[in-house]
């Protein structure tokens, strides 16, 4: 502990309780503001290109320039163009479709099937509880990659296999924050009071218990799409994305490594598009979260202890 | 507290036979059999097939095969290889140290320019520094590891040759993949750390200490950080997990050997044995860590011991 004992520790708290007010009131810095635009504006325009590249795209994505090959960025192709030619720009605007597709999707199946299961668990308890919960810990000790590695080699590379990987990896992180979830709203007295009214199980989970766990779900659900473009983009970086003509950017990085002395932007391109894309994802996940989302510690509950 | 211990190495244990089960399903998962994939394509006689059904033991009826595939590992028999017939065991205890060298590595980076970046940002919060570094670890965190080791190889092989970008070798074949893994580890370390500091600022006993008149210092770095520090301990286990299979990408990407190697090649080749060996090796690495991690938590926190 001693590396962090800086001489600049005195001095710095003399802002503390102004900036703190500020902070309560709501109010968020100038930097922050900006940092939220920019994210914002970046993601619309990922979006717009995901529905209709072919408007935003200068190039085809096959178009094949034999005289324009291993360009370096400049006036033509912003972004320069890769071995056969291609722009590498509009391979991105057409690749943003499969990452959007496969982030939201992934969470959608795998997010919906995960928070089935939690709440089932934190709602039944006892037996059941353990049984789900121990088959949860089961599937979180095979690390995400290596688990969606395992079921798209299995079921072969495609876009939709892809998708189902990486869902089945995400199960295990919705399962643990929704049972965490519906175990503290559980205990609440409006919950008893629906029980004594004689209200089914079924009604009281899905009509009294789920609009109580819709924020910890929609945060979770933001961050996940995050991390399951990445875990999406790294599976097709190894080989198992979709075999087509326009390659998606987690394959288009891929070819770009075996010219990385001569073409240093085949590479760096479509990994900054991932980037950007999942901090812009990550930074909305940020807001929600302070803005609707309780205190961090939401997911401790979810420790099955 | 010894409750506490058993009842934790009990549920380890379930786990693990979970996850034993999950693999050995998996072999039934698979589209064609192991015996498929041994003969390639090849034309032999049916006497053959049914002998090599019979030494994988596929002729016998499911539950038979179960029992005989845990008690074969349990005894540390994970099978042959499909491919080139060797031990399974042998083969990932070859490529472990490997593995295993780069993991730590990428962890200690991870930890310890983690935690000082979410004490930094936690202790000038909402000022410029923790502005920054907020932006630096979401970047951490939002970035494929495959991009960061790419860039690295890019700044530190290709432009300046100062690192090697692939192979294995001495100490400096390790340092750009450690890096690429803990880079991002620590982008999530960073996170964690600020959130939890911020938490416990807040608590009434920082009041008291304040109150008592202790520095400001004292109360930060002795009594703030020690209740922050508990939580990411708890991280420690999950990054393994992360790091164990992020190796996967990066042995690739550096060529290196290793486990994770191992794996892909498997995975492709569709040499199932392999594939369930190496995946009950990290998923047993996996657990045994996080069993540590919480019983040292019972340790390090009273508050835990004493429920």
């Amino acid at each position: 502990m001693t590396q962090m004992e800086s001489p600049a520790v005195p001095s710095m708290w003399r802002g503390r309780k102004r900036k703190t007010v500020r902070m309560v009131n709501g109010r968020r810095s100038l930097f922050s503001r900006l940092l939220i635009a920019a994210s914002g504006l970046l993601l619309a325009c990922l979006i717009l290109f995901a529905i209709a590249p072919q408007w935003f795209a200068p190039y085809s994505p096959t178009e094949m320039n034999t005289s324009a090959i291993l360009q370096a960025p400049g006036e033509s192709y912003w972004l320069g163009t890769d071995y056969f030619g291609r722009d590498i720009f509009s391979l991105i605007v057409f690749g943003s479709r499969d990452a959007l597709l496969v982030g939201i999707s992934a969470v959608l199946l795998g997010g919906s099937i995960g928070a089935l299961i939690g709440a089932t668990a934190g709602y039944a308890g006892r037996m059941l509880d353990s049984l789900l919960m121990r088959l949860i810990d089961t599937l979180m000790t095979i690390p995400g990659i290596l688990l969606a590695l395992t079921i798209s080699a299995v079921l072969g590379p495609s876009k939709f296999n892809l998708i189902i990987a990486v869902s089945v990896s995400s199960i295990p992180g919705f399962a643990r924050v929704l049972r965490g979830q519906v175990l503290a709203i559980k205990s609440r007295p409006f919950i008893e009071a629906a029980r004594a009214n004689g209200t089914s199980h079924f009604s009281i989970l899905f009509r009294h218990i789920a609009p109580h766990a819709l924020s910890p779900f929609l945060i979770m659900g933001t961050m996940g799409v995050g991390s399951a473009i990445l875990m999406g983009s790294g599976l097709s970086f190894l080989g198992l994305g979709s075999i087509s003509e326009i390659p998606d950017w987690g394959s288009l990085l891929s070819q770009g490594r075996s010219y990385i002395s001569v073409a240093w932007w085949i590479a760096t391109f479509p990994g900054l598009a991932i980037t950007l894309l999942v901090v812009s994802v990550n930074l909305l996940g940020d807001e929600l979260q302070a803005a609707v989302g309780p205190r961090k510690g939401s997911t401790k509950g979810g420790d099955s202890k | 507290m010894l409750k506490v211990i058993v009842n934790r190495l009990l549920i380890s244990i379930v786990v693990l036979l979970g996850t034993l089960t999950l693999v050995f399903s998996l072999l039934h998962l698979l589209p064609g059999d192991p015996v498929n994939i041994k003969v390639a394509g090849n034309p032999v006689s049916a006497e053959v097939i049914a002998n090599l059904r019979h030494e994988f033991g596929l002729d016998q009826p499911l539950y038979k095969q179960y029992f005989q595939y845990i008690g074969k590992v349990l005894h540390g028999d994970f099978g042959k290889s499909l491919i080139d017939n060797e031990d399974v065991m042998v083969k990932l205890m070859a490529q472990f140290p490997a593995t295993i060298s780069l993991t730590l590595l990428s962890m200690v980076i991870a930890i310890v320019l983690g935690v000082l970046l979410g004490v930094l940002s936690a202790v000038y919060r909402y000022r410029s520094l923790d502005h920054l570094i907020r932006l630096i670890s979401l970047f951490g965190i939002s970035m494929p590891t495959f991009w960061v080791a790419i860039l690295l190889v890019l700044i530190f092989s290709v432009h300046w040759q100062w690192l090697p970008a692939s192979g294995v070798g001495g100490f400096q074949y390790v340092i750009l993949p450690a890096a690429s893994m803990g880079i991002v580890g620590a982008g999530l370390i960073a996170r964690m750390v600020r959130g939890s500091m911020l938490e416990a600022i807040h608590e009434p006993f920082v009041r008291t200490l304040r109150a008592k008149g202790l520095p400001e210092r004292t109360v930060i770095y002795q009594h703030v950080l020690r209740n922050a520090l508990i939580p990411a301990v708890t991280m420690i286990g999950m990054l393994l997990g992360e790091l164990l299979a992020g190796a996967v990408v990066i042995e690739s990407v550096f060529a290196r050997q290793g486990i994770g190697r191992v794996i892909l090649d498997a995975i492709m080749a569709k040499d199932l044995p392999v594939v369930q060996g190496a995946i009950l090796l990290t998923a047993s690495l996996y657990i045994i860590v996080n069993l540590l991690v919480d019983l040292s938590y019972t340790i390090i926190d009273p508050r835990v011991r004493e429920s």
